[in-house]
């Protein structure tokens, strides 16, 4: 008993002289230390003639005017694609993924680490902590790293999925982790050099990748939809039983084919992957046409968040087409847009307030507007986060810009803060929250 | 029609006044050194009068149009000890028997005229703001023109550090081709590709002047407070020059130069250079490794190689019964450049990227005494240019040079380019010179150029290639100057008609045309207190018209933008000058500037944007003051130094009515202080009697700055970091004054320089230069 007693002892002993030979050394500061690990980053979007990302940290989610610039570290660009033990993850257009902490004394947006990719990073989808991927921007990869190290380890092998040799360009749009299913699914993107502003292709096409093993499963494909892409952030939709929503945007009517009796490829889409990941072939519609603007030539449906009980809030277009916007995406369809109606078309679509919140059935395929909610822009696309419970989602006005706080069980609204300075807002992220392990 | 009816109006008025005048002198006569050797470029003022002329290249000069009596004539130049001549004039010709004989000045044998230097006949008694910088010291010093000009006060450039590439200068914070660049009063666009500011061979000029504030009628066009014009140099005699550098990053310039008088009134000169550099200069660049671990290594710039081959060949007529002077010249350029980087510098290097491109050039200039008291001259030159784009690489590099995999073709932007990019360019500049009277002076100016693009890509699918359509670029800049001195004040009030039309198509295909005029204006007046101290101010609305190729791309790097508008600007000048007496052992002077600049529309390049590509940027304010001050002992010691410091802020944005936050912060992307001095020692007979040996150290101070608007915690990302160069070099030129040594250290203390968008500058280099000379052979 007294041996091992001595040995406990003696064991303690050398335990805690490690300890303080540790902690002696001033260069080692534990992570959770040095850097916050909660509180909340709000981002701002300066866009013409300069541009500029401010990112500011919170205490709390501030409520009224709030001055970004004062608050904020700048970046010349600045997207968050992933929060994980208080870091974020984000990338600025160099090619770079880059993990940034909150200085716990200064509150400064700092850079921690970063590894170098062959283009930009698109989407992260963290598995563990020493497991993560993100997928490229300019090609069809998908590259394993882990996000405590920042080191690549390895590529998800995709050689076996669909493929555009015609195409210039394809690659993952967005990546979504189904927990229920253990599964990722890549969401496949191509196009033509030649035609940018088209889809080019028949169908939609989504690689399944298995979580466990990172190994490619299968390509599961759904005709008479186009245009994948979830605008602003890019949650993952995914009811209690495992079902995943996707978008499909359409062609933003520029294929010159609106109306009710257009192809429903040509519209925005909701479509449906079951837990079996194949997609739900019966299960498709269009939620502007839900809303009553089946006639519109232009709808835009850009993001979309769950919020239980077989709901979602997006977002979409929810007046009729504007004059000048129908006139200049005709022409624009027609291939007759000069650059400078081009710069008025973008500004239109950016700016003008014709979308607003809705709350989506995803069982009755009905979707209705948040009550008294007032039109959005379209500024970057609405950005929505779900933060013990409530929804926010970015708004852009003639007059502000900002989060609205949207209680989702109720409908009720509140505008929780606005920008007096640093842009546009642009996102407001949890930083004890877990994004990218959708 | 309209515009044809008031020249026709304005010569018969100035016909009318001609035949109306009193009796007039006119003044002629040769200045020389004291060995007899006859020294162009020297100034001849008729003093209080604002009547004067530049000596030609046969030392003679004319000066018409003056009263009869007593009067005195001031002879100064650089390198040479001021004069002033006592004469009485009678009706009719007067000429001064004998030379009139200047001494060398050693003291200011590289001197950079304070103020007072320009073309005009009124140098020192300007209202406007003119730096001039003899170009015969400083291309020892120098290996380019951005290397000297950054030794001016107020003026700021930004290079690359490799030979060949591309100079941003900054005037007053006026920056990009806001700044405008001229060869003899010609706008140098006619010279692209081959040929710009900052590659223009050090051969065959004589001086650059810098104009602040205002730019008069007959060198600005649409240049926006402030423009470069480099004057080109002749010799009325047979002569030979040679030149050749050697310096770091194996970088060659060879020039030669060479003339023969054929007879009194007839010269031919041929000048030659050639230019090569590997640019191969050290810098501190990332890569990464296979698990995407990112180290900074020491790598040495491998794609970035240089050859210019430049030549012209004049024929000059003096003196004879149609012209007092023409010139007609044609001139070749060729160049080969490669490309390292774009605009910014990131971890992939290019490889292969390469251009290439030829301008041919013919030219024609004529000036003429219509009338003694009206002055005639006219510049015309067409050119051909092309461009050779190269871009079709699968190569991905890293900074050690080595090709990491493949990729689609194309290193820019993934984009594969084989392109010839052709342009004609046609330019023509007409001056009217009037003098009222001693003291009335009018200057009608007319600039005409015409720029016709045209090309192919062959990577691109015809029915998207933007080069196949014709783009055309048509402008007319008139302007109308008017001069008059009372005792001590001299005025200058001028009025601008511009006007321009483009025709082309934009990046969608689609046709664009468009034709605009507008007009502009300056009022300038100068105060001399006494001869050492004076007062200068001046106000201007300025237009630019966008270039062709900020409209139409550059066919290189950047892409086109058909839909910019001329940008427009409200300068204010205020200028206070004091110096001391003439002094054998002292002399100094101090000038204070302050400047205001008000600029709508700034067009300037997006290097944030995928493609890069020039925007308006809707409004921007400068409020900045620069000082400089000199001083001279002994005639052997100079010292000199230059402060700049400005604030420029955004006072209007464009797209988004959500970021009017900015309005009133800081423009990012911009050198607001900097400080220039510099020390210099000359001294002769240290080997031998005659020699001559010159010393200068030179540091120059930019502090840091930000890219972008930047928020309240400090992201080193955002900045350039502060600047320190130090330069040292020595010159020393033999007795027979034939054959001269210089050996030049650039960034002596190997401190971290960055260009405009924070590329590394090379590092501690070196060169060293022979110049040999026959003057009179």
């Amino acid at each position: 008993m007294n041996v091992l007693n001595t040995k406990i002892l003696k064991s303690a002993f050398l335990v805690a002289v490690f300890a303080m030979l540790v902690s002696c050394d001033e260069n080692e500061v534990a992570p959770d230390e040095q850097f916050k690990n909660d509180g909340y980053i709000i981002t701002g979007a300066t866009d013409g003639d300069v541009s500029t990302v401010y990112a500011g940290y919170f205490e709390t989610i501030p409520e009224g005017d709030i001055d970004l610039v004062s608050n904020a570290t700048a970046f010349t660009w600045l997207r968050i694609m992933g929060v994980q033990n208080g870091y974020l993850f984000g990338r600025n257009n160099n090619n770079t993924l880059i993990k940034y902490g909150v200085d716990a004394e200064t509150n400064a947006i700092v850079k921690v680490d970063e590894f170098a990719l062959n283009a930009d990073p698109g989407n992260i989808v963290f598995i563990d902590n020493e497991t993560a991927v993100v997928s490229l921007y300019d090609s069809k990869d998908i590259r394993i790293f882990n996000p405590s190290t920042m080191e690549l380890s390895g590529q998800i092998d995709l050689s076996q999925g669909v493929s555009f040799e015609e195409n210039d360009a394809t690659y993952i749009s967005q990546m979504i982790y189904n927990e229920v299913t253990n599964k990722i699914y890549a969401i496949v993107y191509t196009a033509l050099d030649a035609t940018p502003q088209y889809y080019d292709a028949e169908a939609i096409h989504i690689e399944v990748i298995d979580a466990a093993t990172l190994q490619w499963e299968k390509t599961i494909t759904h005709e008479n939809a186009e245009y994948p892409i979830f605008r602003g952030e890019d949650n993952a939709v995914i009811d209690e039983s495992g079902n995943t929503y996707i978008i499909a945007q359409g062609t933003y009517g520029l294929d010159n084919q609106f109306g009710p009796t257009a192809p429903a490829g040509s519209k925005p889409q909701i479509l449906k992957i079951n837990t079996s990941s194949e997609f739900d072939e019966s299960y498709a519609f269009n939620p502007i046409d839900a809303l009553g603007f089946q006639n519109n030539y232009f709808q835009l449906f850009t993001s979309m968040i769950y919020v239980g009980n077989n709901k979602a809030i997006g977002v979409g277009t929810a007046q009729s087409d504007d004059p000048q916007i129908l006139t200049l995406l005709q022409k624009f369809a027609a291939g007759t847009l000069t650059d400078e109606e081009y710069g008025t078309l973008v500004s239109l679509v950016l700016y003008n307030e014709s979308m607003k919140f809705v709350e989506i059935d995803l069982l009755g395929k009905s979707v209705t507007e948040i009550p008294n909610i007032p039109f959005t822009a379209g500024f970057s696309y609405p950005f929505m986060y779900e933060i013990d419970g409530s929804i926010y989602g970015q708004f852009t006005t003639n007059a502000k810009n900002g989060f609205y706080e949207i209680n989702p069980q109720t409908g009720a609204f509140t505008e929780k803060f606005s920008l007096s300075t640093g842009g546009t807002a642009y996102q407001l992220v949890d930083l004890s929250g877990q994004m990218g392990h959708e | 029609m309209h515009r044809v009816s008031l020249l026709i109006l304005f010569f018969h008025l100035l016909s009318k006044v001609a035949l109306t005048q009193s009796v007039e002198a006119t003044l002629q006569g040769k200045v020389t050194t004291t060995e007899n050797e006859p020294i162009p470029g020297i100034t001849v003022l008729i003093e209080n009068t604002g009547k004067g002329s530049i000596t030609r290249a046969d030392g003679t000069f004319t000066i018409k149009g003056l009263s009869v009596g007593q009067h005195s004539v001031i002879f100064s130049g650089i390198g040479y000890s001021r004069m002033t001549l006592p004469i009485t004039l009678t009706a009719g010709t007067n000429i001064i028997n004998n030379p009139v004989e200047l001494s060398e000045d050693v003291s200011e044998l590289d001197e950079v005229v304070v103020s007072g230097k320009s073309e005009s006949t009124l140098k020192r008694e300007a209202p406007i703001q003119i730096e001039s910088m003899s170009i015969k010291e400083v291309n020892t010093q120098a290996k380019d023109i951005s290397g000297a000009l950054f030794t001016l006060p107020g003026v700021q450039v930004q290079t690359s550090g490799s030979l060949g590439d591309a100079a941003n200068i900054t005037l007053n914070g006026l920056s990009g081709q806001a700044v405008r660049n001229y060869i003899d009063g010609l706008p140098m666009e006619f010279l692209y590709p081959a040929l710009s500011i900052n590659n223009l061979p050090l051969v065959n000029i004589s001086r650059i002047d810098v104009y602040k504030g205002v730019v008069p009628v007959d060198v600005g066009t649409d240049a926006m407070a402030g423009a470069i014009n480099v004057i080109s140099d002749y010799k009325s005699e047979n002569y030979f020059e040679a030149r050749y550098n050697y310096g770091s990053f194996n970088t060659h310039q060879l020039g030669l130069n060479g003339g023969v008088k054929l007879n009194d009134k007839l010269l031919l000169q041929l000048n030659t250079a050639y230019n090569y550099s590997d640019n191969n200069y050290e810098i501190d660049a990332e890569i990464a490794s296979d698990n995407g671990k990112i180290e900074t290594i020491r790598a040495e710039r491998f794609n970035d190689a240089y050859e210019l081959f430049y030549t012209d060949l004049s024929l000059i007529v003096l003196q004879n019964s149609f012209f007092d002077f023409a010139k007609i010249g044609v001139s070749y350029a060729d160049f080969y450049k490669e490309l390292n980087n774009n605009i910014t510098l990131d971890r992939t290097p290019w490889g292969n990227y390469n251009y290439d491109g030829a301008t041919s050039v013919a030219n024609l200039a004529l000036e003429k005494d219509i009338l003694p008291s009206l002055k005639f001259t006219n510049r015309f030159a067409y050119s051909f240019s092309k461009l050779n784009v190269v871009d079709t690489s699968t190569n991905v590099y890293n900074w050690k040079g080595e090709v990491v995999r493949q990729d689609s073709p194309g290193e820019f932007n993934n984009n594969p380019t084989l392109s010839e990019r052709n342009s004609d360019n046609i330019i023509n500049r007409s001056i009217l010179d009037y003098s009222l009277s001693d003291n009335t002076q009018f200057t009608l100016s007319n600039l005409y150029a015409y720029q016709n693009i045209y090309g192919a890509d062959e990577m691109k699918n015809p029915e998207n290639d933007i080069l196949r359509s014709a783009q055309k670029l048509e402008k007319s800049i008139i302007g109308l100057l008017y001069t008059q001195t009372l005792n001590k004040f001299i005025f200058n009030f001028a009025g601008k008609l511009y006007q321009y039309q483009l025709q082309g198509v934009d990046t969608r295909g689609q046709n664009v045309a468009r034709n605009n005029i507008d007009y502009g204006g300056y009022g300038a007046i100068k105060y001399s207190f006494t001869d050492q101290l004076f007062l200068r101010t001046s106000f201007e609305r300025g237009i630019r018209i966008p270039n062709a190729s900020e409209f139409f791309g550059n066919g290189n790097t950047i892409t086109p933008n058909s839909t910019l508008i001329p940008e427009e600007s409200n300068n204010v000048n205020l200028e206070l000058g004091l110096s001391s007496k003439n002094s054998t052992y002292i002399r100094w002077s101090l000038q204070l500037n302050g400047f205001f600049r008000d600029q709508k529309n700034l067009v300037r390049l997006a290097p944030t944007e995928i493609l890069p590509k020039f925007i308006n940027q809707k409004g921007v304010r400068t409020l900045g003051l620069e000082l400089e001050g000199a001083v001279t002992l002994n005639k052997k010691w100079s010292y000199k130094v230059n402060i700049t410091k400005f604030d420029q802020t955004i006072t209007q944005l464009g797209n988004s009515n959500t970021n009017n936050d900015l309005i009133g912060s800081p423009n990012p992307n911009v050198q607001d202080f900097v400080i220039y001095n510099s020390l210099e020692y000359k001294n002769k007979n240290i080997f031998t009697s005659g020699d001559t040996y010159r010393l200068y150290a030179q540091y120059y101070f930019v502090d840091t700055f930000n890219y972008i608007p930047v928020g309240n915690f400090y992201n080193p990302d955002n900045w350039v970091p502060s600047q320190h160069r130090v330069n040292l070099g020595i010159t020393y030129n033999f007795p027979n004054k034939r054959l001269s040594l210089s050996g030049n250290v650039y960034n002596i203390l190997n401190y971290d320089l960055y260009d405009l968008y924070s590329v590394p500058r090379p590092g501690r280099n070196y060169n060293i230069q022979i110049a040999y000379k026959l003057n009179n052979i």
